[in-house]
């Protein structure tokens, strides 16, 4: 039985009453995670992936088709779902350790037990000695990590990741890959992974999802068939991960529309795609 | 002890140019600059200040103290729930009162002084209200601002962990809107009191506006600026409340670098 179900997805955003054709963010979208695997998906900017992020997380509501978790349709907001939003979102006015416990605050957990569980989550990504701490006292990797530690603090089942590590510098984002890969072997959680950034899509992942430029649609599913445990830099130069690189940056070079529109994408995707390797 | 000194150095940096101006106050009388009749030495005014007691002085000063705080109340009062009200917790609201608003905002306090006098005659409840219609606009529109300024993030953030509206509120709205809440709170403050020393002319017994007008009409030169030094002094000291206050509660801001130091 499959953890996370999305049947036959639809969305679409235009004007209510308007007479021009609906703008479809998101259509006949299928996408099946098992429980505990570890799935990224990829695409051209546009294709829809916040859209998808939003529905599955419950703050929108699909128009067609839907979304199951455990087989029950997801009705909204809900603390068996974490998404770790891209651009750490921390609340300013919350030391790390505040930070962390937000969630569990939400949900009503004791303070002495609440302690416990932050202290556990802090230590998990890093931060020990940096309870006490303003974000803004934090580099942005570690940001980051806080970000990510607030969300496994309440403990959801599944965890969405809106490209959580785009803003920080390469290596710590390499660093911060390798420690996302041992949380998730330590915590067997489902992991729903957006990026536009391939190396990662494939470093990290059971399999990738890549989608279509608008409307999004997953185009393919790639198996991802690297050993386990898996640690980003001593994969990334094994002829397999090659091979299943260029298979997934084949599939989203179809997507690219004529040159106009490919010079609009943000600087980092083309470079990406063009080059993965050159930043290391 | 060098060290000590360099650090009272930068503590009274800001002080020096005011000592300075306090000393040649001081002196310029006797020494011919300016005409005691119309500028009394800072002695001279100590002086008349003791004939008048002490006590009378701090009792002017309360009184003073007292109507900016009755004031200000009010203005917290009024204003925080309509700025929430009107920062989104209810747009349709917020639509209709927007023009009205800005349309009273302009009014200043001053032109309203022979209208509210008209009304409620000369007394306290016409200087409260002064006082409050000063004060309210700052302390309304900051606050406003502040609210539509929260990082969208934040509460999307709160919601996909399933926060309710009260949790909301409490947890993120709130805290968000602290920095500007406090700010317009100030605002208000200052534009409280600025007013107080117009708004004590009308028809007061005490305070240090009437002591300034009472002055003036009698011919004691040196209690007008006692009234003005009073003034000041009370001003900033209020200010100075403030902002301790102020950064007290929004510690977590980053500091400007020479702030900080």
């Amino acid at each position: 039985m499959a953890k996370i179900e999305i049947k036959n997805l639809s969305r679409t955003y235009g004007k209510k009453g308007s007479k021009t054709e609906k703008f479809y963010a998101l259509r006949d979208f299928n996408l099946s995670i098992d429980q505990g695997e570890f799935v990224t998906i990829v695409g051209p900017s546009g294709c829809g992936k916040s859209t998808l992020l939003d529905l599955l997380i419950g703050l929108s509501r699909p128009e067609t088709g839907q979304i199951l978790i455990d087989d029950k349709p997801v009705e909204g907001p809900a603390l068996d779902r974490g998404i770790v939003l891209q651009g750490y979102a921390l609340f300013p006015w919350r030391t790390v350790r505040k930070n962390v416990e937000l969630g569990l605050e939400i949900k009503g957990v004791p303070r002495k037990e609440r302690r416990e569980i932050s202290d556990h989550y802090i230590k998990l990504v890093d931060l020990a000695g940096f309870e006490n701490h303003y974000p803004y006292e934090l580099s942005g990797g570690m940001q980051q990590r806080a970000a990510i530690a607030r969300i496994l603090a309440y403990d959801p089942d599944v965890l969405l990741m809106d490209e959580p590590f785009a803003a920080v510098d390469a290596q710590t984002r390499e660093v911060m890959q390798d420690e996302l890969l041992s949380i998730w072997e330590k915590t067997g959680k489902t992991v729903l992974f957006v990026t536009h950034n391939i190396e990662e899509a494939v470093g990290l992942a059971d399999k990738v999802a890549v989608l279509s430029r608008s409307p999004g649609a997953v185009k393919e599913v790639i198996d991802i068939d690297l050993p386990r445990p898996r640690r980003i830099g001593s994969v990334r130069n094994t002829p397999d991960f090659n091979l299943l690189y260029h298979r997934v940056w084949e599939l989203l070079q179809d997507n690219r529309e004529p040159a106009g529109a490919a010079a609009r994408l943000p600087a980092e995707s083309v470079a990406d795609k063009i080059m993965p390797d050159a930043v290391l | 002890m060098k060290r000590f000194l360099i650090k009272a150095n930068k503590r009274l940096m800001s002080f020096y140019l005011l000592i300075i101006l306090l000393v040649i106050w001081q002196l310029a009388p006797s020494l011919g600059w300016t005409n005691p009749m119309y500028v009394p030495s800072l002695s001279t005014i100590a002086t008349e200040a003791v004939k008048m007691t002490i006590p009378q002085v701090l009792l002017n000063v309360g009184v003073s103290l007292r109507r900016v705080l009755i004031g200000f109340l009010l203005c917290v009062a009024g204003g925080l729930p309509l700025a929430f009200l009107m920062g989104g917790a209810v747009p349709k609201v917020a639509l209709a009162l927007r023009s009205l608003m800005q349309f009273l905002s302009q009014i200043p306090a001053y032109i309203l002084f022979p209208v509210i006098t008209m009304i409620w005659g000369p007394g306290e409840k016409s200087i409260a209200i002064v006082i409050f219609w000063s004060g309210f606009w700052p302390l309304l529109f900051t606050t406003i601002q502040g609210i539509q300024d929260i990082d969208p993030k934040l509460i999307r953030c709160a919601r996909t962990m399933n926060a309710g509206p009260l949790t909301l509120f409490v947890k993120v709205i709130l805290p968000a809107v602290l920095p500007n809440l406090m700010r317009g709170i100030r605002l208000g403050m200052t534009n409280c009191f600025l007013i107080l020393i117009g708004a004590e002319t009308m028809g007061g017994e005490s305070g240090i506006g009437w002591l300034i007008n009472h002055s003036q009409r009698m011919g004691q030169v040196p209690l007008i600026y006692l009234g003005a030094i009073l003034a000041a002094v009370l001003g900033f000291l209020l200010n100075l409340l403030m902002l301790k206050l102020e950064n007290r509660i929004v510690k977590w801001k980053q500091l400007p670098e020479d702030a900080a130091a």
